[in-house]
């Protein structure tokens, strides 16, 4: 049995899953039905595969990060001088803001990140869903700093303030918050951010700070005349979290190999997500889309809820085994343990997914 | 102030030109852009006004492995949405970047030369088929460029490998720049 070591991503997974249960017991304090059950078990069960698929994931970011800083890192940086770490949480954050724009707007790169935007419901739940495909590109966009001689262990750790940073904007339950609007990423604009009404699509893709958006022009403001409707334009009608972050690279390909010359093929990957082949790159309004299409989300028997829940709290387990023993692992091993996980919410994801199918037959 | 200080700010200057010229396409603004980082960080090294030999380094690899293959696919495809375009032109830029920096972290050294001796040798190529002289000259001047480079020619005491690889660029550039700002449409 391999050792296993306590390290602050172990942590990070009880403390989200009880800031879950928090806001959970809160909405119904304030009588606001901000959660669906199933929806928010997909969202952290999908969380949990990205952490055992992004677990080696980031291993190949920080390796990366760690080599080019090495050959070609050019400033010796004070850690102990508080501004070194100020400076380099704002360039990340400013790195951040481009990863997520290049996220939205390069269709490619949006079949990864689009498994964060597949939820119908907004709330914590919603920030565990990550995907387990974005690693392959999102380390190029940090080199900036690398070059800059920051070194890794101040890269990783403002990368994961920046990250933890974004999970409490993930909420319903708070207002806005006055002049905190015009500097910081807050509830309020990061609703706008994954709302799919018109005015809501390409805004706000600040990590902590929302000045990059005032300045890129990419801002919009929360309106209160008109309630934001969270969640995929063409719904994802899935509980299987690989599915989930698969189903727009199944569509990108598909839509490619229709296109009958090799420049649409291309722009199918490159474009916009909205691009089609008569050169429109307008996302079609939401009044084009059923509106009242949620019949699937609200009819999930209770088995499945239960297997639900069964297999979240079981493969958080196994996470937390996995994360503390990962370093006395062999490449191959963690390769092996990371597919095993995958394979298994594949299989699982698939069941509950025909099982609400067949509910809703019958 | 040595050889390689003037001559690269002969390249900045030209290079500067093309970046900032409205007239040119994004790719070819671009690339420019980056060979005109690599010759600024070149002269502040070389005139000991602020030596950063690492940025340096960076900068001139990324040129080698993302600005000449930029700028030969933007002559090469000049009516298209990379060559035209400055978001398409970008998205190419940062996935040949990525390249270079595996291919450096790999260790796998001669990557940058061999991509962008490959990328002249295309647009040369590309060039002499469909009979551009102005692009085939600037393409040769190019080649000349990374050849006395890559073979460490010099005249000493007067002129070392980098001074030819300035020299030619900005002639190469130049020349090339010339035949850039007329081109235009996008398919």
């Amino acid at each position: 049995m391999p050792e296993f070591v306590l390290t602050p991503n172990i942590l990070v997974v009880p403390i989200l899953i009880i800031l879950v249960i928090v806001e959970l017991v809160l909405s119904r304090l304030m009588k606001r039905s901000v959660y669906n059950f199933q929806d928010s078990i997909t969202s952290i069960n999908i969380g949990i595969m990205s952490q055992f698929v992004n677990a080696t994931g980031a291993v190949i970011s920080a390796f990366m990060y760690a080599v080019i800083e090495l050959q070609y890192g050019t400033f010796e940086w004070d850690l102990t001088n508080p501004l070194t770490w100020i400076f380099a949480l704002v360039f990340y954050d400013f790195m951040y803001y481009w990863v997520h724009r290049t996220g939205h707007e390069v269709n490619m790169f949006w079949a990864s990140h689009i498994t964060h935007h597949s939820s119908d419901e907004f709330n914590f739940s919603t920030a565990l869903r990550q995907a387990s495909t974005g690693f392959y590109f999102k380390w190029v966009f940090y080199m900036p700093l690398a070059v800059l001689g920051i070194p890794v262990q101040v890269f990783v750790v403002v990368g994961l303030i920046d990250l933890l940073y974004q999970v409490w904007v993930h909420t319903q339950l708070v207002g806005r918050l006055g002049w905190v609007e015009y500097v910081l990423v807050t509830p309020s604009n990061h609703r706008v951010h994954h709302g799919k009404n018109d005015y809501c699509i390409d805004k706000n893709y600040g990590g902590v700070f929302c000045t990059w958006d005032r300045i890129f022009d990419t801002y919009a403001d929360e309106r209160v005349e008109e309630p934001i409707v969270y969640g995929l334009k063409k719904k994802l009608h899935s509980w299987n979290p690989v599915w989930s972050n698969l189903h727009y690279w199944a569509e990108m390909f598909k839509k490619a190999g229709k296109q009958d010359n090799w420049r649409n093929k291309l722009m199918c990957f490159f474009a916009k997500p909205a691009w089609s082949p008569d050169g429109s790159s307008a996302p079609k309004p939401l009044s084009e889309f059923p509106t009242t299409d949620d019949y699937f989300a609200s009819r999930t028997p209770v088995a499945i809820k239960l297997s639900g829940l069964a297999m979240t709290l079981f493969s958080a387990f196994l996470l937390v085994l996995y994360l503390g023993s990962k370093q006395a692992m062999s490449a191959g091993l963690q390769i092996f343990c990371a597919t095993t996980a995958v394979c298994t919410f594949a299989l699982i994801g698939y069941l509950w997914t025909q099982g609400n199918k067949k509910e809703l037959q019958q | 102030m040595n050889s390689l200080a003037v001559t690269d700010s002969l390249l900045l200057l030209v290079t500067i030109m093309i970046a900032a010229g409205a007239k040119y396409p994004p790719s070819l603004r671009l690339s420019a852009g980056i060979f005109a980082a690599a010759a600024l960080l070149g002269v502040l090294r070389f005139t000991d006004l602020l030596p950063l030999p690492q940025m340096h380094a960076f900068f001139s690899s990324l040129g080698a492995t993302a600005a000449y293959p930029l700028l030969a696919a933007g002559f090469i495809w000049s009516g298209s949405v990379l060559a035209q375009r400055w978001r398409f032109a970008s998205i190419f830029f940062v996935i040949a970047g990525a390249s270079g920096l595996i291919a450096s972290a790999l260790e796998f050294a001669l990557w940058g030369n061999l991509v962008a001796l490959l990328s002249v040798a295309a647009l040369a190529t590309h060039a002499i088929i469909v009979k551009d002289i102005q692009v085939a000259s600037g393409a040769a001047a190019l080649l000349v460029a990374l050849i006395l480079f890559a073979s460490k020619a010099a005249l000493p005491p007067y002129l070392q490998a980098g001074d030819f690889l300035h020299v030619f660029m900005a002639l190469g550039l130049m020349l090339l720049s010339r035949r850039g700002a007329v081109s235009s449409g996008v398919t």
